[in-house]
Formats: structure tokens, sequence, C-alpha cells
């Protein structure tokens, strides 16, 4: 390994001195001194140590690191691999009841869940039905997220000229790097956006009756906001969607959330009726309450990924 | 028999695209030759195995959806690939030593 003999390498080695701009010139010209140096070196044992491990580390080591990765590679994959083949190879078929005639729980969900909720979708009427406190303790995980990115990242506007001058400067630089006035772009989302909002509102709306319910409606309707903000600009976002209304929009709705499920925990401990019919089976309105707790999901779901994005984005919504 | 011949033969096309710019994204050298051979897979590759899937499924309901499918992965693909190479001209500051650019 060829060393160079200069002050700056000097002070890579032992970091002992302090570093000042003609060592780095030193360094950038790559002019060994042969003057004596004037600062301590290590010893000349110590020195034979470090460059040998310090080849090690760059030749052979690198080389045998590279193999280690390579076989290691290859075993995780085929491992996890073999491991979901052999667990998805003791899945039972594609409508075979029997397991879930042997599950007492399974049983009741598929035979009598709908007489208690009244939807269709089993999955929603467990999510937010039987096991609705799951989801509660859920949709707070997410509004906790947001709280500890803002309490991180948020950088509220101020008005004494000194921020004011510095807000303007970032917002101008914002707007000049962002793709936002892209025409292409603009015309595409002229095109998608209200395709991407009509489709999580359909999610959103329909889950008790079909695949869906608020956590993938609410993604794709907090996808379908980053994107109108990503081609128009924080201009049009900001007259219907800021920081007020995030606080109203998510509070309200964990609010609804918590309230509704400690109604219905309490009548149901109790044996109160709780007065909330199913409806009837298959319409839109209907399945009790699982329509607004999916639309209260759902748009705790879309506030949080709107928000995060903003917040990593500039600091601000 | 023929329906089942005709729509494996357009989902190996499609997959023949996918493959041609799965090794293209890994072989080429930079950015935009990478999105050059990225944007083949997203517009032809998944036409052609959409287009086996309908001669599978034959004449219902789920054709509109398929259809719908083409035109929206055909509207998105191409504008994030503009918006990506956008981003590589205005940042690559040695792009003219890769392509012939405006700016050269």
């Amino acid at each position: 390994m060829t060393k160079k003999k200069n002050k700056a390498w000097d002070w890579l080695v032992d970091g002992s001195q302090a570093l000042d701009d003609t060592m780095i010139q030193e360094y950038a010209e790559g002019e060994s001194s042969e003057t004596p140096s004037v600062f301590s070196r290590p010893h000349p044992r110590e020195s034979g140590y470090y460059e040998r491990f310090h080849t090690w580390s760059h030749d052979r080591g690198a080389r045998l690191m590279k193999v280690l990765y390579a076989v290691m590679v290859v075993c995780i994959c085929v491992g996890i691999s073999a491991l979901l083949i052999a667990t998805t190879s003791d899945m039972p078929q594609f409508g075979d009841a029997k397991p879930v005639e042997d599950d007492a729980l399974s049983a009741f969900y598929v035979e009598e869940g709908y007489l208690h909720t009244g939807a269709p979708n089993i999955v929603t009427s467990i999510i937010l039905d039987f096991r609705g406190f799951d989801t509660l303790g859920e949709s707070h995980v997410l509004f906790i997220a947001v709280c500890t990115v803002m309490m991180l990242l948020y950088i509220p506007r101020r008005d004494d000229p000194e921020h004011l001058r510095e807000w303007l400067a970032s917002e101008a630089d914002d707007r000049a790097t962002e793709p936002h006035n892209d025409l292409i772009l603009q015309q595409g989302a002229k095109l998608i956006v209200p395709m991407v909002m009509i489709f999580g509102i359909y999610i959103l709306l329909n889950g008790h009756l079909s695949p869906g319910g608020g956590f993938s409606g609410g993604t794709v309707l907090g996808a379908g906001m980053i994107l109108y903000l990503l081609s128009f600009g924080f201009q049009k976002t900001e007259r219907f969607f800021n920081i007020h209304t995030f606080r109203r929009v998510s509070t309200a709705a964990l609010m609804f959330y918590a309230l509704s499920k400690g109604y219905i925990f309490f009548t149901g401990a109790n044996r109160i009726p709780n007065g909330i019919g199913t409806g009837q089976f298959g319409a839109i309105l209907s399945g009790g309450l699982l329509l607004p707790l999916s639309i209260a999901v759902g748009l705790v779901v879309a506030c949080t990924m709107y928000v995060l994005y903003t917040l990593f984005r500039k600091g601000d919504l | 028999m023929i329906r089942f011949i005709v729509c494996a033969v357009f989902i190996c096309l499609g997959l023949f695209f996918e493959i041609t710019a799965v090794i293209g994204v890994y072989r080429f050298d930079t950015a935009l030759r990478r999105m050059h051979a990225a944007a083949l897979g997203d517009t032809m590759g998944l036409f052609f195995i959409v287009l086996g899937l309908i001669v599978a499924e034959g004449l219902s309901g789920n054709l509109l959806k398929y259809a719908m499918l083409v035109l929206l992965l055909w509207n998105t693909s191409p504008i994030a690939s503009h918006l990506i190479g956008k981003l590589e001209y205005e940042t690559n500051e040695a792009l003219s030593k890769e392509v012939e650019t405006w700016k050269s």
C-alpha cells in the first residue's frame, strides 16, 4: 500500500494535530514533504500493525466479505423461500370448509357473524366490530406517529421579519425545484386524481359490502392528495387542507371512534340494547356502526399519509 | 385450445419484454438509458400480458377493467418516466458527456 507521507495523512492517522489549510493543500497536490515531520508520528511497530490490518481490510478482507455476502444471500433467500413454501403447502385448499368447521371461532364468524353485524364482508366486520378495540389502537398509533414527526420536524410560521424572509426564500426555492409546474404532470394529474379520489371514496364507503375498508380507502385518498400536491403545489392544497383541518379532522374522527366504541362496549358488557340496528343486509346504509367507523379510520389514515409527506418535505402544511 | 395458445403467446411476448427490461436496467450504465429500458417493460410488457389475460377471459364485464388498467398504466408510466428524466436532466452536471443534450 502506497502511503502519502504528508501532514494531512498524519492528521488522518493519529488525529492529534489540528488540521489547517496548508495541510489540505499539500494533500490535494500530493506533494510528499521530504522534510522530517514536526508532528509526533506513531511508533514504527504500531504503524506497521496499522498498515497490515488496514491493507487486509482493503483487499483480502474485502474479498472474504464479498464471498461471505454472496453465500449468506443465497442461504437466506433459499431458506426463506423454503420456509414460505412449506407454510403455504400446509394451508388448506381454496374453498375447503374443513378448517373453518374445526375452529369454533372461525365457524362463528362465517356462519353467524353477519347476524350480529349485518355486513357481508367478514373481514371488515371482524376488524371494526369484533376486534374494534385493536383497530382503535392502530388508528391511535398512526396519530401518535404524526404527532411525533410533528414534534421533530414542524416549523411553525412566524411573523417577525427575519423569519419571514427565511421562510419566503425557502418557499421560492421550493417552488423553483419541485416539479409542480410541469405541464405534462398537470395534465396527467387532471385525469388521474379524480379517478384516484373516487376510487378511494368507493373503497371507503363500500368497505362493509366488498373488499376494502378504512385503511385501504384512506391510503388511496392520501395518495391522491399527495399526487395533487405534487402536481399543483401548496397554493392549491392550502385552500382545503392546512394544520387546522388536520387537527379538527383527525381529532374528531378519533374521538368519534373512541366514543362510539366505548358506547358499544358499555352497552354490550352490561347487556343493554344499544339501539343501533343492523339495517337491510347488503344495502349501503347497513351494518350499524361499520360504515361511520370505517369513514373515521379512513380520514385518519388519509390525513396521516398526507401530513407525514408534507412534514418530511418542508416541515409545514 | 386455440384460445389457450393465443393467450400463452401473448403472455410469453409480454414476459419477453419484461425480461428485456430487467436485463436492460441491470446492463445499461446511465440513468436515462436504464429508464428507457424500464419504460419498455412498463408499456409493451404489461400491454401484452393484459392482452393475454383478455383473451383468456373472453367477452365479459371484466374486459372494461382490463382496458382501464392499460389506460391507467399507459397514462401514468410515461409521466413518471418524464419526471425522472427531467430530474436527471436538471441535476446531472455531466450529462453532456453521456448523451447529446441541448446544453452541449
